[in-house]
């Protein structure tokens, strides 16, 4: 499965049978995520590649915000000798 | 970054929004809800996964702690921006916690970690740089999967002594 895991935005156009030009306004408007390895370097995650061609749209979710009774801790594992026990 | 308690929610939604984008879902039975602890503090774990993709999947956590200041609003202390890829057998991670120790011990505030094999680290904490907000965490995140396949993580700055 350790296939290339992107595409670049010249094959998603041939892809979608668009200009080169319009994938990159995509990129551009975020509505289809790249990673932008240097100016001239485009790479679009296959993941995303897929979403985008499936005409799906993200779901916005509601996020509510909840009390907890415990600190947040991050870096567990990490050998930090003066951290505070939680 | 200042944001209110319910720019902090739309925040927090935005990320969700933005890791969909790339393919990427929220774990089942998860919420992006966010917590609020007794100091005040609000905090989010995102627990994802690559959905559609054989297992082991690849896995990404997004998580932020945000601290209160001044007028309820609320400010980014911490944060853990993490790649575990099984498949390449690789983790990386970039992060931001327990802040005054890092300062302390090494002058920085901020880390990364890099594995390869997963689990066997030559160093604990390498030398990173402050990643601006969970949007350019997810992209990190994202560009660590897509490539390349070897980190290199002896090629990274160790923070540590022994190394």
């Amino acid at each position: 499965m350790d296939e290339r895991r992107f595409i670049t935005p010249a094959e998603a156009a041939e892809e979608l049978r668009v200009s080169t030009d319009t994938v990159l306004r995509l990129i551009a408007a975020g509505t289809l995520p790249a990673i932008r390895v240097s100016p001239r370097i485009i790479r679009i995650p296959k993941p995303a590649f897929e979403f985008f061609r499936s005409g799906r749209t993200p779901t916005r979710r509601k996020v509510v915000t909840r009390q907890v009774d415990d600190e947040p801790s991050f870096g567990a594992g990490e050998d930090i000798p003066d951290r505070e026990p939680t | 970054m200042r944001l209110s308690g319910a720019e902090l929610e739309g925040h927090v939604a935005a990320v969700v929004e933005l890791l969909e984008r790339y393919g990427w879902t929220l774990g089942e039975d998860s919420e992006p809800d966010l917590g609020a602890s007794p100091s005040g503090a609000r905090w989010y774990d995102l627990p994802i996964a690559l959905s559609e993709y054989p297992r082991p999947r690849p896995t990404v956590a997004v998580s932020e702690v945000w601290i209160p200041v001044a007028d309820g609003a609320f400010e980014r202390s911490d944060y853990r921006y993490e790649l575990l890829d099984p498949e390449r057998n690789v983790r990386r991670a970039w992060h931001r916690h327990d802040s005054e120790w890092f300062a302390r011990r090494f002058d920085v505030l901020v880390h990364e970690h890099c594995e390869g094999p997963i689990g066997e680290a030559a160093c604990d904490h390498y030398a990173g740089f402050p990643v601006r907000d969970a949007f350019a965490g997810v992209e990190l995140v994202m560009g660590a999967w897509v490539d390349p396949p070897d980190p290199d993580c002896d090629a990274r700055t160790c923070l540590e002594a022994l190394c």
